[in-house]
């Protein structure tokens, strides 16, 4: 016998079972040609059976893969719905796009989700097409069809709406036609071994084995690294430039009173970004008792200017404004807060989640992570603040870079920072400026302060290529754990 | 931000500049974002401080006066015709009323003023709550003895604005748009306010505007009448709009406003006189006293004048139409743009060495993070905001309610970490197994104690879903953290009776007697419930709860 037919005639062994040929060519590392000739062998000898089973497979075609997330009746469905009950064909078509549209009015009508009256469609029901999308997810390699899939109502629907495609296969399964004791016999005194084992290294055996070949061929088994998630990269990436500028991290609760996000960074109460249909609000009020001295303060200058030299909003200010729980809607909120009482110099940052009352969408957030941070130093000015703005973006990366003037209402001068990304063009940065004598008298520092913020998803988003904001929070384990390391060292 | 569109020639002509690119580049360096598009419309975003610049006239003067071609200058009032008398309506007490002759309007110049006053009407004046503002064709105002006051909604009558039919003020406010959508702003039981000329309304604000004095694409002389609820943004958003109009070069007409204590004539053209310490603009932008010669330069490319000046101060002369200044360090401001952020220079900070006394919280949340990546876990970033109806079904009761929240998914704050892993592996069934994953993240809890009545909590959550059970794994993945910590040795795992785990395969995590966390297997009732079909087991831990056991410092 050859040294393949025993390779082959152990492997059958160490099995003993009935296996398919292509699997047996993949263990033994075999061509299914190779190994079809060594079984020939084998059977002329009569140590072998093959039988042929002709099977069927079936895997979803293309436009199958399209409806993972939504089968074109669940969208024109859910659509109708959201439009309150009534769409017009024309609108979803325009939604939608063809052919998806078309294909899910007919459905929606046949399943009697919607109905359609003189070009207009009707919301009726919608039930979600769980079932159908989960079979179309496991149908998406080519895999055996069962007979329980076969009979099921929902796949011969997918396979007459050509989203799952079927195909005959040939399979052969081989089997030892003599007994396992008769076929060790067979089997030459030099054993063939696939694992070199501690015990054969110890007794020595390993000296009359022969270490089996490794299949170069097969694909290995999916292995997933553990991983940092690339977004909190970015976040510890800037935490390090921070730190090595002599800047000291600080923090501060989600839930606030405004007087922290608003008040003490001289926005008026009536000012629009304070209206609820920006931020997001939370039932009662802080109990400011505590910080009786600096609500003075903050009433004085925002009535009359204080002792600043300001003349103030020169309206009413209301306590119980500033006492409104709220979920901060930036971390200068922190930074700024984080200055009262201290001794200058005093270098902060905060980078931390904030939010705002938005829906999702790829450009928009309703919590997103902000980086802020303040300096105050005797004789701090506008020209170091540019200098340190232009040390901070040098140490993301960006080389290039130039100043806007800008408004903030707590800043003056106020200014925004754009960067160029090469291959993306300008994009601004940060806004920044030097807090105003009003909030420094509020916050009773004792030096001027120069303070800025910005957004990091949006940059991170141009750094790591991502078009989605959403996909940054991404609940798809997939995804995250998946994304390519290599990009993360693409920073810098 | 407000934008203002025009078209691109219309702009070249007002401000006299041809060249886009200096066109562009002044209105950046005047806080202006702008953009053309292919009609030939350049859309200039204009920050909500310059009131004045609200209008294409207001943007082509700050243009002309930045590149030095006009020089700033004052207007005078040439009269005052018209006298109003105010028996102050009480939801809108204050108005402000003037005239600009020779404006000439045309159909390009009339959409552009409807523009700007819109533009003021949904910022400045907080969508017409805090100012309205009325524009009448002066020749058609029946007499210049006005007055201002609430009249009855039933017994008054007026024609509204592009009508033809005299109706009751009940009536306009009930049955035209403009009366449905602000007619509830003013309206004080069954009066309004109004101005009236000669017995006839001529404008309810700040609702509409009669018929009578409707502005057409011939009107040459402009009546404007601004009233509010805060008499300096009243005054303030009249100067706009004669900031504007009056760059066609007619002439400014005032009024005799008479309330019953005292009466006063606007509109109020003295230029505001600031005196500004010289040492501060120094030390505030950080320029050197040789460049106090640019100092003059730049104000008057701002539209500033200086009308004296000495070794250690100057006065300057703030024109009309700047409401947007409020101390000196607005005038800061002003010297810095008129020099130019990129003729200022930079000036580095120096790094400056931090000493780290003792374990940091990011120190420590960083152990466990290694330890955990090294375990395989894939780290995750999820969002703080959740869907109540999970936290419901989980068990959990104290936690962040948004009151406004826009959409169900994102109505609550998370209480737990491990709330956001579960909606996470929720989302993650059709992959391969098992899922390992991770989040260093914060929450919300309820504080009794706490000004703000909710407190912040670092935490960690590790979890393993996968077609069986994997407990042992978690448990050493709690026992291999605690192992880096040093503080294996003291780990108590105690029997807990929590809802949301399978009852006798849970545990509360104690160090020595300190609970740090919480350790077990989600009940199966409510994976189902969840639409979960594969099993989970997880840890939750306090970082916060570790920091403190191990520095004996709380995290701040």
């Amino acid at each position: 016998m050859s040294s393949s037919e025993i390779a082959v005639l152990e492997k059958l062994i160490e099995l003993n079972r009935v296996i398919e040929v292509s699997e047996l060519a993949k263990i033994t590392g075999f061509t299914e040609q190779g190994i079809s000739s060594i079984l020939e062998l084998l059977k002329s000898k009569g140590i072998v059976e093959v039988q042929e089973h002709i099977i069927a497979i079936g895997k979803a075609t293309e436009e199958g893969m399209n409806y993972l997330d939504g089968l074109p009746e669940e969208r024109v469905a859910i659509l109708v719905q959201e439009m309150g009950g009534e769409a017009t064909i024309s609108v979803i078509k325009n939604r939608l796009g063809e052919p998806i549209a078309s294909i899910g009015i007919n459905w929606a009508i046949k399943r009697g989700w919607v109905k359609v009256d003189k070009g207009i469609a009707k919301f009726i029901n919608y039930k979600p097409l769980s079932d159908h999308r989960n079979m179309l997810r496991m149908f998406s390699l080519w895999r055996e069809i069962s007979h329980d899939i076969e009979s099921s109502s929902v796949f011969q629907e997918l396979v007459k709406r050509k989203l799952i495609e079927v195909r005959t296969v040939k399979r052969r399964y081989v089997r030892l036609s003599i007994s396992l004791d008769e076929a060790r016999k067979i089997i030459p005194q030099k054993k063939v071994v696939s694992k070199l084992t501690h015990e054969l290294l110890t007794t020595g055996e390993w000296k009359s084995c022969v270490l089996k070949p490794f299949n170069l061929d097969a694909s290995p088994p999916i292995a997933y690294p553990g991983k940092r998630h690339f977004f909190k990269e970015f976040v510890e990436l800037i935490k390090d430039v921070m730190e090595d500028l002599g800047f000291e991290e600080v923090s501060d609760d989600y839930v606030i009173p405004e007087l922290w996000n608003f008040d003490i960074l001289f926005q008026a109460q009536d000012h629009p970004s304070r209206d609820i249909h920006d931020i997001l609000v939370v039932e009662g009020y802080a109990d400011l008792s505590q910080y009786s001295d600096i609500v003075e303060r903050v009433r004085r200058v925002h009535e009359s200017g204080g002792s600043c030299g300001s003349t103030g909003w020169r309206y009413r200010w209301s306590y119980e404004k500033a006492s409104k729980l709220m979920l901060r809607s930036h971390t200068t909120a922190v930074t700024a807060r984080r200055l009262i009482g201290r001794e200058p110099p005093a270098r902060l940052y905060a980078i931390a989640r904030v939010f705002r009352r938005d829906n999702p969408d790829p450009r928009h957030s309703p919590e997103f992570t902000n980086f802020d941070g303040v300096i105050m130093e005797r004789g701090f000015t506008f020209k170091k603040l540019l200098g340190l703005l232009s040390q901070i973006l040098k140490a993301l990366g960006i080389e290039k870079f130039k100043f806007k003037p800008a408004y903030f209402p707590f800043t003056e001068p106020s200014v925004e920072g754009y960067g160029y990304v090469p291959g993306y063009g300008w994009v601004e940065v940060f806004g920044a400026g030097m807090f105003r004598p009003e909030v420094l008298e509020m916050l009773n520092t004792k030096a001027s302060v120069g303070a800025w913020g910005m957004g990091v998803e949006r940059l991170a988003m141009i750094v790591y290529g991502i078009n989605d904001i959403r996909l940054l929070f991404s609940k798809d384990v997939e995804f995250i754990r998946t994304f390519p390391y290599i990009k993360r060292h693409l920073i810098r | 931000m407000p934008v203002v569109k025009v078209r691109l020639d219309t702009l070249a002509r007002l401000t006299g500049v041809g060249n886009i690119e200096v066109l562009q580049n002044t209105l950046f360096n005047l806080k202006c974002e702008s953009e053309i598009d292919e009609e030939g419309n350049i859309a200039i975003e204009v920050q909500s401080d310059r009131i004045d610049m609200f209008s294409a006239e207001g943007i082509a003067k700050a243009v002309r006066l930045y590149l030095g071609l006009d020089k700033p200058s004052s207007i005078e009032l040439r009269g005052i015709p018209f006298k109003v008398i105010v028996k102050p309506p009480i939801k809108r007490p204050y108005i402000a009323l003037a005239a600009v002759t020779n404006v000439n309007l045309d159909e390009e110049k009339l959409k552009l003023l409807i523009d700007f006053q819109e533009r003021l009407h949904t910022t400045f004046g907080r969508n017409r709550r805090k100012v309205a503002i009325g524009l009448h064709d002066l020749d058609r105002l029946p007499s210049p003895l006005l007055e201002y006051r609430d009249v009855d909604v039933d017994q008054t009558c007026m024609i509204p604005l592009h009508d033809f039919r005299e109706m009751s003020i009940r009536k306009v406010l009930e049955a035209t748009e403009q009366g449905v959508l602000y007619g509830s702003i003013a309206l004080n039981e069954n009066m309004h306010p109004a101005i009236l000329s000669e017995g006839k309304v001529i404008s309810l604000p700040p609702v509409i505007n009669s018929d009578i004095t409707r502005l057409t694409e011939s009107t040459r002389n402009i009546l404007i009448d601004v009233t509010g609820t805060d008499v300096n943004a009243v005054n303030a958003v009249l100067n706009s709009i004669i900031n504007a109009l009056a760059f066609y070069g007619g002439e400014v007409l005032g009024a005799e406003i008479i309330y019953p204590e005292t009466s006063i004539i606007t509109p109020d053209l003295k230029p505001k006189v600031i005196k500004v310490d010289l040492k501060y603009i120094f030390e505030w932008l950080g320029i050197e006293r040789e460049q106090v010669s640019h100092i003059e330069g730049a104000l008057n490319r701002m539209g500033h004048r200086i009308i004296s000046i000495t070794e250690d101060s100057i006065e300057v002369e703030v024109p009309y139409y700047r409401n947007d200044i409020l101390h000196q360090v607005d005038i800061a401001e002003d010297i810095a743009m008129g020099i130019g952020y990129e003729n200022l220079g930079f000036e580095e900070v120096e790094p400056r060495l931090r000493i780290v006394k003792g374990l940091s919280l990011r120190a420590l949340a960083s152990v466990i993070r290694e330890a955990l990546i090294g375990l395989g876990y894939a780290e995750l970033n999820t969002l703080t905001l959740v869907p109540n109806q999970i936290l419901e079904e989980l068990g959990f009761k104290n936690y962040v309610m948004v009151i406004n929240a826009p959409s169900n998914e994102i109505n609550a704050l998370r209480s737990a970490l491990l709330q956001s892993i579960i909606i996470t592996l929720k989302n993650s069934q059709y992959i391969p197994q098992p899922v390992k994953v991770f989040e260093i993240g914060e929450v919300v809890t309820r504080c009794s104690t706490c000004y703000n009545k909710w407190k912040n909590e670092l935490r960690v959550c590790w979890a393993i879903m996968n077609s069986e059970t994997r407990f042992e794994e978690v448990h050493a993945t709690l026992y291999a953290i605690l192992k880096e910590l040093e503080l294996a040795t003291m780990l108590r795992l105690r029997p807990c009776d929590i809802d949301m785990f399978s009852r006798g395969r849970c545990a509360d995590v104690y160090i020595n007697d300190t609970a740090i966390g919480v350790l077990g297997e989600i009940n199966p009732e409510k994976l189902v419930k969840l639409g979960i079909f594969y099993p989970i087991t997880l840890a939750e831990v306090s970082i916060n709860i570790l920091y403190s056991f191990l520095t004996g410092k709380n995290v701040k």
